[in-house]
């Protein structure tokens, strides 16, 4: 019997999680959605530099991504022998991988970090334009089937975990 | 800037030969890469090569080939992975870092309707390490002042013998006041951030207390736009040039700012010479004319408004 509550109380946790991680990766991209206006502002008006913009990120933002931004700029600063896409690829793997951000999201924010810092302004402002299209119908799709999703994540884990529950008596 | 942030500017190969090289970095004045071309560094105004290992070398066969892939590590670093934010300078073929250094660069011209866009393959790189000697204007300044206030003083050097250097302790003095004469406020239009060497807007170089600094701003416009804004008493230039920069000297002139500035030369005749600046004689703008020279050792000489020597020091 106790068993059967752990169960069915573990489906619960683990659908709620999945939930919340799901609502995670919308915030989160937003969070990015944003920092990479910032990003395109500072690159075509201001003409600051990559580590520079990265730092001031890191203080207008929080979290993962406040270290993501401050641990990219020191380790540019470091010069280490590395490309800019080297240290934004292994930056991204080392600060975001445990993120809630999919690996789909992941490699596509990989593939616009391989556009940075090269002279051409109106390329860059291009990649970074037509990454931030992409969010936002990737953040547009999330928000229309996201509260569906939750609600069938839920209540599959709950389900599951009963039909386990009878599978085991 | 130290020695060691100097370093950071290179390639990591070329980083490696600069460090395990036994030499005192304060004294290079310049390290050159080019593209499968020795190593090439002016160290105590000498050129000397280095060999892989970081050995001083004088002659050139044993010498580290520069690649392509230093340059362009070189110059991703130096432009903090950022050349979008130098595009500007690349233009001009240069690009100053924080400290004030200046990197020149050689490579292929891009043309638009006859302008210059941009320089692409870069593979020529020249770093010009700047060096701030507090204390070189000491000998001169006593004859660039009168009871007046500063005198309108054009700086005349050929590259590379240390006029900018000069200007920057004139600037700090006369904007700091010696013991003998009150502080000025002076506003310096530093086109190439060379005086300056401002990073993030904030001069990296000691320019005085009463000192405001113009970065990156084209001289021309740069002079007035102190004129209206910062009502300097004294506006000091670097390396004056083509006509727009006479027009905007004596427009500062005549709103009754006293000028410092460079100029590429080694006399006056030379400079009378060149086009735009005769008129600048005609009127009798300049009141003191320093001209460096190098012969056995280093001297500055010191000339009136109508060319009569007063001094060398």
């Amino acid at each position: 019997m106790i068993g059967s509550i752990f169960i069915l109380l573990g489906g619960f946790l683990f659908g709620y999680y999945r939930s919340f991680q799901m609502g995670q990766r919308l915030v989160q991209l937003k969070i990015l959605q944003e920092n990479f206006r910032y990003l395109e502002a500072q690159i075509t008006y201001a003409h600051t530099s990559l580590p520079e913009t990265m730092m001031l990120l890191s203080k207008k933002t929080e979290g993962i991504f406040s270290v993501f931004w401050s641990e990219m700029a020191k380790e540019l600063l470091s010069y280490r022998g590395k490309t800019f896409s080297e240290v934004f690829r292994d930056g991204v793997l080392e600060y975001l991988g445990e993120s809630s951000l999919s690996n789909g999201d992941l490699e596509e924010l990989k593939k616009v970090g391989e556009k940075l810092g090269e002279l051409d302004t109106k390329q860059q402002t291009q990649s970074i334009q037509y990454y931030l299209q992409e969010l936002k119908e990737e953040l547009q799709r999330l928000e229309k089937t996201l509260p569906a999703k939750k609600k069938l994540n839920q209540s599959l884990s709950v389900a599951g975990s009963v039909f386990l529950v009878i599978l085991l008596f | 800037m130290s020695a060691e942030e100097i370093l950071r500017l290179f390639a990591k190969k070329v980083r490696g030969i600069l460090e395990t090289a036994q030499m005192n970095l304060s004294r290079v004045s310049e390290i050159r890469l080019r593209v499968h071309a020795p190593l090439l560094l002016i160290y105590q105004e000498k050129e000397i090569f280095l060999d892989d290992r970081g050995n001083i070398l004088q002659n050139v066969q044993d010498a580290y080939q520069v690649t392509r892939d230093d340059i362009c590590q070189t110059l991703e670093y130096a432009a903090q992975y950022s050349l979008y934010a130098f595009s500007d300078e690349i233009r001009q073929g240069f690009l100053t870092v924080y400290g004030g250094h200046r990197i020149g660069l050689a490579g292929k011209v891009v043309l638009e309707e006859g302008k210059i866009k941009t320089i692409t393959d870069i593979c020529y790189i020249n770093i010009r390490i700047s060096h701030e000697i507090k204390g070189c204007a000491d000998k001169v300044l006593p004859y660039l002042e009168e009871k007046e206030g500063i005198l309108h003083t054009l700086i005349i050097s050929p590259p590379r013998w240390g006029k900018t250097t000069l200007l920057r302790d004139l600037i700090r003095q006369i904007s700091d006041g010696t013991g003998l004469s009150r502080g000025y406020c002076v506003g310096v239009v530093d086109e190439r951030s060379e005086i300056g060497g401002c990073f993030q807007g904030e001069a990296q170089n000691d320019l005085g207390i009463r000192t405001d600094v113009l970065d990156c701003c084209p001289k021309a416009k740069g002079m007035l736009m102190l004129i209206r804004s910062m009502s300097p008493e004294v506006i000091a230039v670097d390396e004056l040039g083509d006509e727009r920069d006479i027009y905007a000297l004596e427009q500062a002139v005549y709103c009754g700012c006293k000028i410092l500035a460079t100029v590429h030369g080694s006399s006056i005749e030379e400079i009378q010479r060149k086009p735009f600046f005769g008129r600048l004689f005609e009127q009798k703008v300049f009141e003191r004319f320093l001209i460096l020279k190098k012969e056995k050792m280093r001297r500055i000489e010191i000339f009136d408004s109508r060319g009569e020597r007063m001094g060398t020091e």
